[in-house]
């Protein structure tokens, strides 16, 4: 429920939405990233650095809430910290381009490979997010919520054993893959552990069971129970992200006790929201190629309505943000959401 | 700390074209914003030197779409008509990149011609003046079989990258009834490949997307 009359803090705003509680307005709380090229130059925090160095992480999520005027801070802005730190080898490409796992020269093969390195959340590209998290926090205390992320055991896989050959283990061997999805659970919870113990507000967990690759019977068969599990383990409010078509996998998504899930804009608000029923709050499904991209701040501000209309309770872009998004269209999003709240309740 | 991102709307308008990385400038982003009448070469960069960089690719876009130079504002341009609603703002986006990301002349001493790439044509485009019409048309020396084909291929690239009004199926005009050879000769090399140009813009657009393709995550 909107009570307009509520004062409410960003970190209230947004835990208050996770939790279905009543807030003032409906929270623009992005579970990915949304630094652009040009913030960096803002606060000279340019990619790959400020994906390796904790200081400059911090200083480039800052602009999120400084300048963007988002309700969260997520200083995580990719999806690859933890598979370096693992050992596999790494692309991290320049300023305008995202870090990459060479998924094509797998680390493990099998179940028995799995071995978490001494010294893994020590390892300096954990202990970017981690320390990047200490500093926002000395910075924002209790105001802004702090998004940390730890990703699933399925886009472990992918990392650690490549997408090919662990899809055809999958098919292959279900019960080797389900021994290799619990054993890689323990890094997502260590490194999710982690960032709550660094001051994590809110945990994003993305798990690529994505609707190109795989069929909503896999997520029940391989992931549920080990979504549900994450829920008992990691004591801070949970957003699942899975990028792609989902609607036929998120009457089971909203099983899972998460707080939320991230959708893609391939789903419609509506179709999403009958989905999911009361089970999970909704976040994000703005387009990011075609509206944030490549539109204006106008076609912006249509798909911010929609989604309120529809009943999607967060706010924010369907993925991580295109890294040359100009500025004015994501500054069109908090600006929506204020005029959708002003038109629809102070009229 | 620079000027915020709220504040830079404000004073130079939408930004229609990003630049991620100079080439010549320590990759810092170079934007340029548009408010009627003018536009504007713009970095958040704070690094020493940057304000000379973008004066200088303010002068290299006058130089290479022929646009105007606004007085004692070293880092702002505009268009002969005054780009009433956007007028000859179609083509920024290769006028920005071939302004930051290439350092060479555009030269228009033989005037307005380059190679066909799907022939061994020339490609001439004439400018005349037809009452108050100010006309360019699209030709070439005839070199290849079916000559027609190409001319009207280019003529369309030329009024899709340009945004300029068309005449019949070999010319054109600008929105604005302007003559700008500059941006005329800037844009024919562009035509002439209308697919190797679609090409490069969407992979420009691609770079920089997080997308279960990008991300390896796709059966595509």
């Amino acid at each position: 429920m909107i009570d307009i009359n509520l004062k409410l803090t960003k970190k209230q705003r947004v835990l208050n939405a996770l939790a279905g509680e009543d807030v003032d307005k409906p929270p623009v709380s992005n579970p990915t990233n949304v630094a652009t090229v040009e913030l960096m130059d803002y606060v000279d925090a340019p990619f790959p650095d400020a994906c390796r160095d904790p200081e400059l992480n911090a200083k480039l999520a800052l602009t999120g809430h400084t300048e963007l005027g988002f309700d969260s801070i997520a200083p995580y802005f990719s999806i690859i910290q933890e598979s370096s730190a693992l050992g596999c080898e790494m692309q991290w490409e320049q300023k305008d381009n995202w870090p990459t796992v060479r998924m094509g020269n797998p680390i493990w093969k099998s179940v028995s490979d799995i071995k978490i390195p001494s010294g893994f959340l020590e390892h300096s590209d954990n202990v970017a997010i981690t320390r990047s998290i200490n500093i926002l926090k000395d910075e924002v205390k209790d105001d802004v919520a702090i998004l940390g992320k730890t990703m699933g055991p399925w886009t472990l896989a992918y990392h650690v054993f490549g997408v090919e050959p662990f899809l055809l283990l999958s098919i292959d061997d279900p019960e080797e893959t389900k021994k290799i999805l619990r054993k890689l659970k323990e890094i997502t919870i260590l490194f999710g552990q982690a960032q709550i113990d660094s001051g994590a507000d809110v945990l994003v967990v993305p798990d690529h069971a994505t609707g190109d690759l795989v069929s909503g019977k896999y997520y029940d068969d391989f992931l549920l129970e080990i979504h549900q599990e994450l829920v008992e383990d990691l004591k801070v409010p949970l957003i699942l992200h899975i990028c792609g078509r989902t609607v036929d996998r998120m009457p089971s998504i909203a099983k899972t006790g998460m707080a939320a899930f991230h959708f893609d804009s391939k789903n419609l608000p509506s179709e999403a929201m009958e989905a999911v029923g009361e089970g999970i709050r909704l976040v994000g499904n703005i387009n990011n190629p075609e509206t944030l991209y490549s539109k204006g701040p106008e076609d912006v501000r249509q798909e911010v309505y929609r989604a309120l209309d529809s009943g999607v309770q967060l706010i924010a872009p369907e993925c991580a943000i295109p890294l040359k998004t100009k500025i004015e269209n994501l500054l069109a999003i908090p600006d929506a959401v204020n005029e959708w709240v002003s038109n629809k309740f102070q009229s | 700390m620079n000027i915020r991102p709220i504040e830079v709307i404000e004073k130079y308008g939408r930004c229609i074209e990003l630049i991620s990385m100079d080439p010549f400038f320590n990759d810092i982003t170079i934007g340029l914003f548009f408010k009627e009448p003018n536009i504007t070469v713009f970095s958040y960069s704070n690094l020493d030197g940057v304000s000379d960089r973008l004066n200088q690719i303010r002068d290299r876009i006058v130089d290479v779409s022929g646009a105007v130079s606004i007085e004692d504002s070293p880092h702002q341009a505009t268009f002969k008509c005054g780009m009433k609603e956007g007028c000859c703002s179609a083509p920024l986006r290769f006028v920005l990149k071939e302004a930051v990301t290439k350092d060479r002349d555009l030269d228009l001493s033989k005037g307005i011609v380059c190679k066909d790439l799907r022939s061994d044509m020339m490609i001439k485009v004439n400018y005349q003046e037809n009452s108050d019409r100010k006309i360019y048309t699209v030709s070439g020396d005839d070199n290849a079989e079916k000559p027609i084909i190409r001319y009207r291929a280019i003529t369309n690239g030329l009024i899709k990258y340009g945004g300029f009004e068309r005449i019949d199926n070999f010319s054109f005009r600008l929105s604005c009834n302007e003559r700008n050879d500059k941006i005329v000769n800037l844009l024919l090399p562009l035509a002439r490949n209308i697919s190797a140009t679609e090409e490069s813009l969407a992979a420009d657009d691609a770079a920089g997307q997080m997308t279960t393709q990008s991300l390896g995550f796709s059966a595509n």
